[in-house]
């Protein structure tokens, strides 16, 4: 079911389009990553969505109401939405202690005291932050104050609840405990979720499903998977994960080598696209193969990097570098000779 | 950009609004007499007068005049500077709110005589008056005098040193001690160069000599007195009242003044104070009778007695001279028509003698 | 002025903005605009409209020698000021330097001497009979010439001791909202205190010294009191002694076409202020704001210590101590012995016949309603021109700071000629002082307010709106906090500017409206001598501490309840 849908959306600063004709649709009770590189508008979509701000064209339904419609000058107050917010910098009120910070939401609504205290009190174990209500913001570490801001946002049990890169600010390991949780309560509350971060590990390790957010657009939603493996564009195979781009070569050897051996490995549902001139073709790390000694295609070890479960190389192969993924059980010195084979690749369109 | 020039349009056109909406009937008042528009702004029975001069004074001419009449007069006290700038200022906008003014110097009554706000009177007091004062038409009427002396720090200058003319202060002697009010900023002070100006023994050179001598300016005559008081400086040319009345407050205060007047030989110049009704067409009767009636009071020995307490010279031929002030003082009369015709290039004149390096 | 709706940022405050643009309009640019028409030589007299004052004023090499001067002592005083007002507001906000709160009392105290009694204190000092000349230059021959207070460099010495309060008083408060992380940041990266200071301390405080410093800067351009008093004796002439001697000559015109001169001035000044802030975002108000480690002076304590109190005491204490002095002498001039001492001068002020009473009644009053609507009027235009998209509010809050580059007498004699006349007379009553108050006032209320909010990160706003506060809701819960500081400095810097102020009251009371400005100068115009102003002045002192006090008694426990809940 669809909790909240976005159609048509473009929003201008000056003359600087920062949002383009953006469309898309959130289903209920999911967590939607919307990942993209920093400044292509992901902020500015969720202050359109939480109504801080107007668009010039489109319009955001939640929960079949519309929030937001331009052409019907329709426009919700944010305090109207039944929208919650996480910002970047969590946006922690200074002159409240976590508490009056938490609970505020409740108070503007008139909840009754005593169900606002349990409200908070519930909310505030929730987030593991018992004990430190007369607390300040300045008085909280980066993590507790992540925790007061997700706090603050949950006591509304918000109908769509918003984060800005919030957990960017944090550790890996404070961040990855900070996903659990959150996807935790997500599912105890059934909450939906739209998680904007410039970080694709980030979106994937959380997130049940991506949009990729290029140039005030979505280039590619779907599952975490179908992304992965499915890249629509170059910019969405390079944005989530690494990709190796060939196209179709007649001056270089290799490469044209290259070309002709990811063309038998493409998996794509129309493989007659890659006729197509203008389509490359991306090929994951992990889908090179590579092997000591002689073979069709030969490249030389570069650069080796230990990743502890798997090993990055690049592999210079005739004029280019090939990045490639392999397990710990075979090493390969640098500068080793090795041949090279394509097990799976895709047709992408060429941005 | 369109959208700005309307908003600015629109500015505009509220401010015009304002604007027209209370300079309404003062526009018309260009093309009639602007009298007949005037809004009276007093109220019936009870008249207002502007006033520059020692509050003490104030109140007793108050009460002086108020034994008599009731409580019939509202003083507001103020500066001669303030006095005649409030008075400008709201002839400017068509509404003298004043029904008397008296304080300040002639050059400023001349030039609002020009501006057509005086009303004519001719007191019957006025045959008292002495020779010299009995001048005008009757928009105003001279009502007491102060003399410009020379005011010195007796603890700086010895017996024999003190200045018995003006031009000693010209003099080598006098370098870096002498300090007088800038012809600019002081209409009492213009008054005071336009005296010495006009006086055959000093003249422009005279000023000339002053400023060579490294005489410093002060914004008022009293700031003036108070570099003399601090011994800053020796000596000043300021009107005598101002003297009088602080060696007077040094004397009940039990101590000997630091202050003394030296009267110059060639004369003190005489600039007198002068009092003068507002025209208003439409005052009410009453008023107008109460404003005459104030204009007699202060020029009758009575009044002229309170204002000789304070140092102001009586204008009448009957009254005897305040205490401090010799018998024998010559006074020097000054051309104030002359003046005032003379007053933008005696202002440039002294500027430029004060400027120069 | 409309908002697009749906296209623009979702803004509450809209509703208030006419009545505020009306108010401002109509206190502000009507007076202003009726000074303009006379500068064109509109007026009832001959109602020609003409440029013959502007070509006669822009023509006159005084003028242009004046405006050089003008320039030249307002650049030196904001540049002064800043420096001494930034330098200690730091040292009080940022570092663990003792006696904060004697410091901060001092500087206050400076605020409170008029600025014609400072400048004749430092006449006292710095005169050719001068203490500090006989001493250094006849005792003991430290210096070839003696100081010459009488030059333009006298004026911003002076004029500087006068202003840095406002500055010390608008930093303190932004310093102490400071995101103090950034600057520990900064430490952490390898930077030492004093180049945390320069690289991040002071450009994220940019906003607030920018806004101050424009402030003083026009505030210079428009000082007439010490102008007068330090530049007159040597003939260095300002345009504010020349606009008053237009003034004195009975020239409105010419006055007011060279006020236009220093209005255009305002504004070029106004117009580099708020391009040097464009497109940049400063954030010192954040979720990080407040109470963090004061940087240690260690070994530095003391001799720092000793500084400030010099320094105070050459800006405050010696200037303050010798107008109680002489507000206790039997004559100006007299040497200070105790034979030459007496309380008459405070007898006189309060013998019964003098309005003293009356006029430190009316003037307190005058100056709480003034203060009051200043401070509303100043945070509703600092937030209609920080955070809302409406079309002209960089103009309205251009309009609302332009009066402090105009001297009181201009100002008042503008609201002569805008109140006098029907449908709006307002002449004659107490409320032509109090209106043109605030229009003098709410300059302040502007600057001390907008640096605040231009500091404050506005996601705080958003964050209570998608809470689920309404925008008045958000305004009072998280914006007013946040921003009291500046207000709190706005207030009583109208306060003490309404209780000090001379030429305005002086044209414009009324009978029974006397103020203490009334007072001030008739005691110094006539009979009174320096003693008994000074002695006006000490009470006016002590009146303003002792509020000061009770303010701080009331004023301090809820702060301390907010402050440290634990
Ligand atoms: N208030 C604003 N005024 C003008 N431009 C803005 C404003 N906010 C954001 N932008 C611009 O819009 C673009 C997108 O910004 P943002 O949505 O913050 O990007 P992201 O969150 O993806 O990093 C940027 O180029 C930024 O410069
Ligand atoms: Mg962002």
């Amino acid at each position: 079911m669809i909790q909240a849908e976005i159609a048509n959306l473009s929003k201008k600063y000056g003359k600087e389009i920062v949002i383009n004709d953006l469309g898309l649709k959130i289903n209920k009770g999911e967590i939607l990553a919307v990942v993209g590189p920093s400044g292509c508008g992901k902020t500015t979509l969720l202050q359109i969505i939480a109504g801080l701000t107007g668009a010039e064209k489109g319009s955001v339904v939640l929960a079949g109401r519309t929030l937001l419609s331009v052409e019907r000058n329709i426009s919700v107050l944010p305090e109207k939405r039944k929208i919650a917010m996480v910002f970047q910098n969590y946006a922690l009120w200074p002159h409240y202690n976590v508490w009056q910070n938490i609970s505020y939401a409740l108070r503007v609504r008139g909840v009754e005291k005593s169900k606002c205290e349990k409200i908070v009190k519930e909310t505030m174990e929730m987030v593991r932050l018992e004990g430190k209500q007369k607390r300040y913001p300045h008085e909280l570490s980066g993590g507790e104050q992540q925790r007061v801001a997700l706090a603050r946002a949950l006591v509304i049990r918000p109908d769509l609840l918003l984060f800005d890169e919030s957990l960017s600010n944090l550790d890996a390991k404070m961040k990855e405990k900070m996903q659990r949780e959150i996807k935790k309560i997500q599912q105890e509350l059934r909450l939906t979720i739209v998680h904007v971060t410039h970080d694709q590990h980030e979106a994937m390790g959380m997130a049940d499903r991506i949009a990729v957010m290029n140039k005030g657009r979505i280039e590619q939603v779907g599952a975490v998977e179908e992304v992965y493996k499915y890249p629509v564009t170059q910019f969405v195979a390079g944005f989530i994960g690494t990709a190796n781009f060939i196209s179709e070569s007649l001056d270089d050897l290799t490469e044209s080598k290259l070309w002709r051996r990811a063309v038998r490995a493409a998996e794509n549902k129309n493989k007659n696209e890659f006729r197509n001139k203008e389509n490359l073709l991306s090929v994951r790390p992990e889908d090179v193969i590579i092997k000591s000694g002689k073979g069709e295609i030969i490249g030389t070890v570069a650069k080796a990097t230990y990743r502890g479960n798997a090993i990055d190389y690049e592999i210079i192969a005739g004029k280019r570098v090939l990045y490639v993924q392999t397990d710990t059980r075979n090493l390969y010195e640098l500068g080793a000779e090795v041949s090279i084979d394509i097990v799976r690749a895709v047709t992408i369109k060429d941005n | 950009m369109k959208k700005k020039v309307i908003s600015i349009i629109s500015i505009v056109l509220v401010c015009v609004f304002l604007f027209s909406g209370c300079g309404g009937p003062a526009t018309t008042g260009v093309q009639g007499k602007k009298e007949e528009v005037q809004a009276y702004a007093g109220k019936e029975g009870r008249i207002t007068a502007y006033i520059s001069g020692p509050d003490q004074m104030l109140k007793d001419i108050e009460e002086g005049f108020e034994e008599t009449h009731g409580d019939v007069l509202d003083v507001l006290a103020m500066g001669c500077g303030p006095l005649a700038q409030k008075v400008n200022a709201e002839a400017e906008a068509g509404n003298v709110q004043a029904d008397v003014i008296w304080g300040a110097e002639p050059i400023v009554y001349i030039e609002l005589q020009s501006k057509g706000i005086l009303q004519q009177y001719v007191s019957p007091e006025a045959a008292a008056l002495k020779k010299e004062y009995a001048v005008g038409d009757g928009f105003y009427t001279l009502c007491n005098a102060r003399y410009g002396v020379i005011v010195y720090n007796r603890e700086r200058i010895a017996d024999s040193e003190v200045p018995v003319s003006w031009q000693q202060l010209a003099g080598e002697n006098w370098k870096d001690r002498l300090v007088i009010a800038d012809a600019g900023q002081s209409a009492m002070a213009l008054a005071l160069v336009a005296g010495l100006v006009q006086m055959e023994e000093c003249g422009w050179p005279y000023l000339q000599a002053l400023k060579d001598n490294g005489v410093m300016l002060t914004q008022q005559n009293n700031q003036a007195i108070e570099k003399v008081a601090a011994g800053e400086v020796d000596a000043a040319i300021v009107p005598h009242d101002g003297v009088l009345r602080l060696i007077k407050k040094d004397k009940k205060a039990g101590i000997d003044s630091k202050l003394a007047i030296a009267w110059p030989k060639e004369g003190a110049l005489s600039v007198q104070r002068p009092i003068a009704i507002i025209a208003n067409e439409s005052r009410p009767e009453v008023n107008t009778k109460l404003c005459r009636e104030f204009v007699d009071f202060v020029i009758s020995p009575a009044g002229q007695k309170i204002a000789a307490k304070y140092g102001f010279i009586s204008v009448r031929n009957d009254q005897s001279l305040p205490a401090g002030v010799p018998k024998d003082v010559k006074g020097v009369s000054i051309d104030w028509n002359n003046a005032v015709e003379e007053a933008g290039e005696l202002r440039n004149e002294f500027d430029k003698i004060m400027t120069s390096k | 002025m409309k908002l697009r709706k749906g296209k623009e940022r979702s803004q509450g405050p809209l509703f208030i903005s006419g009545p505020v643009i009306l108010i401002v309009l109509g206190l502000v640019l009507y007076p202003l605009l009726m000074l303009f028409l006379f500068s064109l030589g509109i007026n009832l007299h001959d109602p020609n409209i003409t440029g013959a004052y502007y070509l006669q004023a822009l023509s006159d090499i005084k003028t242009m020698v004046a405006l050089k001067n003008t320039l030249y002592v307002a650049g030196g005083v904001t540049a002064a000021a800043i420096l001494l007002g930034g330098g200690l507001a730091w040292l009080v906000a940022r570092t663990d330097i003792p006696y904060k709160r004697l410091i901060e009392i001092i500087v206050f105290l400076t605020f409170t001497i008029p600025s014609y009694i400072l400048a004749v204190a430092w006449i006292q000092l710095l005169g050719r009979n001068g203490f500090i000349n006989r001493l250094l230059y006849e005792k003991w021959q430290f210096i070839a010439e003696p100081l010459d207070i009488y030059s333009l460099e006298g004026i911003i010495l002076v004029m500087a001791l006068h202003s840095f309060p406002l500055v010390f008083m608008a930093l303190v408060s932004a310093l102490k909202m400071n995101d103090k992380t950034l600057e520990m940041a900064a430490r952490l990266a390898g930077a030492g205190r004093i180049k945390a200071l320069f690289t991040v301390t002071l450009p994220l405080m940019l906003p607030n010294i920018l806004s101050v410093g424009l402030l003083i800067f026009q505030q210079t351009m428009a000082c007439f009191g010490v102008a007068a008093v330090i530049g007159l004796p040597t003939s260095n002439y300002v345009l504010t002694t020349r606009i008053y001697s237009a003034m004195s000559r009975l020239d409105l015109p010419s006055a007011a076409s060279t006020s236009m001169i220093l209005l255009l001035c305002s504004g070029v000044v106004f117009c580099l202020y708020n391009y040097s802030l464009r497109s940049k975002r400063y954030i010192n108000i954040s979720s990080q704001s407040r109470k963090a480690e004061p940087v240690s002076l260690g070994s530095w304590k003391m001799p720092v210590l000793i500084s400030v109190f010099l320094l105070l005491s050459v800006t405050t204490i010696i200037p303050l101590g010798s107008v109680v002095a002489t507000s206790f002498l039997k004559s100006w001039g007299l040497s200070l012995r105790f034979e030459n001492m007496t309380i008459n001068n405070y007898l006189t002020i309060f013998s019964g016949q003098t309005i003293a009473f009356r006029a430190f009644f009316n003037s307190i009053t005058f100056a709480f309603i003034a203060a009051t609507v200043t401070a509303i009027m100043g945070t509703i235009i600092s937030y209609l021109s920080t955070r809302t998209t409406i079309k002209g509010r960089k103009h309205l809050e251009f309009v609302a700071t332009w009066p402090v580059t105009v001297p009181g007498t201009v100002l008042a004699v503008a609201a002569v000629l805008a109140w006098i006349n029907a449908p709006l007379r307002i002449y004659g009553t107490p409320w032509i002082l109090i209106i043109t108050y605030i229009v003098a006032c709410l300059p302040f209320g502007v600057r001390n307010i907008n640096g605040l909010l231009q500091g404050m990160d506005p996601l705080l706003e958003d964050a209570a709106r998608v809470s689920g506060a309404s925008w008045l809701r958000t305004f009072k819960d998280i914006t007013l906090p946040l921003i009291a500081p500046g207000i709190k400095a706005g207030w009583i810097t109208a306060f003490l500017l309404v209780l000090r102020e001379i030429p305005i009251s002086i044209l414009l009371y009324s009978a029974g409206a006397e103020t203490i400005g009334v007072l001030l100068y008739s005691m110094r115009s006539d009979t009174g001598g320096l003693e008994t102003v000074s002695a006006v002045a000490v009470i006016l002192i002590v009146l303003i501490v002792a509020g000061n006090v009770l303010i701080g008694k009331f004023g301090k426990p809820r702060k301390e309840a907010t402050n440290d809940p634990s």
